[in-house]
């Protein structure tokens, strides 16, 4: 699965923000804030990571465990699954 | 303790695509010919150069951008410019008077709608179109316009400006807007201001007296009213009743937290505002051109940092620092209307008291009523 077109991740100033740009603007007329760690699932997404990989990846960024990389990780693709955000690869 | 907010961050900035315009609208503050464009001796700015700033204003944070004119779909290029920013991740507002849509740029906006598209609609008819821009045959281009606009999942805000020669059509022209239904904001100039930056409209000839613009107000602007009456209530509330009533504090908790921001002009201009001008000239808001710094040349980082140190504001008139009104009188405006940023505006001042004295004496009466009231009810 990936982030769905249409999303432009941008820094303003200490922020990440998210731009819905072409029709996603029907859905989401406005920004979507991100927290860092969100920021940066959502980058790997874009990117189409495999979720083992996400873990590695939080693990080694964050220095956690990696049940609570793989809970951030649920938590983070649920909310993006409720807000029908993705699509498969 | 007092907050002051220190931050200055280009977060909304307007790119003035051109100043040229396919109507002739008598009150337009912008509108400049070849012409004038001669005399001004600028050039506008071409679709690679626009490209380049956007992704210079992208980098720098902002987050807002407003294309306009003039009429942006004047340019022929409109689609290239568009098509190129409206894939940076900007929250984009599109400023049009709808009249020269193409299929062409209707597959644009299609595929990148704008979040947020402002359309100025001066008529409900050819004749009212014919007066006020000088092109009869405008008003039903507007209306085709308006509806493919519609089509899209953008924000519309329908926006008017009342001169002598619309006046009678106000009603018709809010019916109209309304029928498009609720989603739709109307939008109404509060008052109508002299040419900034070399624009060729001659608008004394044309814009409301104060008189009229008071009449209006009260007329549209039923707030107006309401929001003294209001103030006259909490300020005076009925008398409680006899009873064990629940003490309250009414003080606002978050209200004591006084900020304070720090200004160029008195608003965002400049602060976290910036207009870049058809002529390629960084400024404070678009009816500001007191002074300016050069972002296609220098870059827009250097340019936005230069600005503040160009600002120059002389001492503002003894009888406005005296004045306890609040009006439509900034530093642009009072440049506009007088040709220095701290003349007192005649016509803003007139205006401006007028509407408080018709403002006093609709409290008054509303007073009175009020007080009938409690009487009617004691008997």
């Amino acid at each position: 699965m990936k982030i769905k077109e249409g999303f432009i991740l941008r820094k303003i100033a200490d922020a990440d923000i998210v731009v819905p740009i072409g029709n996603n603007i029907a859905d989401f007329n406005g920004i979507i804030t991100l927290n860092e760690t969100a920021a940066f699932l959502w980058k790997l997404l874009k990117d189409g990571a495999e979720q083992p990989d996400m873990v590695e990846a939080l693990m080694k960024e964050y220095e956690i465990s990696r049940e609570l990389a793989q809970t951030d990780i649920d938590n983070f693709v649920e909310r993006l699954n409720q807000s029908d955000l993705l699509m498969e690869n | 303790m007092d907050k002051i907010n220190l931050e200055r961050f280009p977060a909304n900035g307007t790119f003035e695509l051109t100043a040229r315009c396919n109507l002739k609208c008598k009150m337009c503050l912008i509108r400049i010919d070849n012409k004038r464009m001669a005399e001004l001796g600028g050039r506008e700015r071409t679709a690679d150069e626009w490209i380049r700033m956007a992704r210079e204003v992208c980098d720098a944070g902002t987050i807002g951008l407003l294309l306009t004119g003039g009429e942006p779909m004047l340019r022929p290029d409109f689609i290239e410019i568009y098509e190129a920013i409206a894939q940076m991740g900007f929250i984009i507002t599109l400023y049009t008077n709808a009249t020269l849509i193409t299929p062409e740029i209707m597959e644009v906006l299609r595929k990148f709608p704008p979040h947020k598209i402002g359309i100025t609609a001066y008529g409900a008819s050819s004749e009212t179109y014919e007066k006020v821009t000088g092109d009869a045959k405008a008003y039903h281009r507007m209306i085709e316009g308006v509806e493919l606009l519609r089509q899209l999942p953008s924000k519309i805000i329908i926006r008017t400006t009342l001169i002598k020669d619309n006046l009678d059509d106000l009603d018709n022209i809010t019916q109209w807007a309304f029928k498009m239904g609720k989603d739709i904001e109307f939008n109404v100039s509060r008052v109508v201001i002299k040419p900034v930056r070399g624009g060729i409209a001659h608008v004394e000839d044309c814009r409301l007296t104060p008189e009229q613009n008071v009449a209006m107000l009260v007329k549209r602007k039923m707030d107006f009213i309401i929001n003294p009456l209001k103030k006259y209530i909490e300020e005076n509330p009925p008398q409680p009743k006899e009873g064990n009533e629940t003490k309250r504090n009414t003080e606002d908790p978050i209200a004591s937290i006084n900020e304070k921001k720090l200004t160029l002009y008195g608003c965002d201009a400049g602060m976290n505002a910036y207009t870049i001008t058809w002529d390629g000239k960084l400024v404070g808001c678009q009816l500001l051109g007191d002074c300016w710094t050069e972002p296609f040349e220098d870059g827009f980082e250097a340019a936005w940092k230069q600005f503040p140190d160009k600002v120059k504001l002389p001492p503002v008139s003894e009888e406005c620092i005296g004045c306890k009104l609040s009006c439509n009188a900034c530093p642009a405006t009072r440049l506009a209307e007088t040709g220095s940023m701290g003349e007192l505006p005649e016509y803003l001042c007139k205006e401006s008291k007028l509407a408080y004295k018709m403002q006093e004496r609709l409290i008054n009466d509303l007073k009175n009523i009020i007080k009938e009231g409690e009487m009617i009810e004691k008997v």
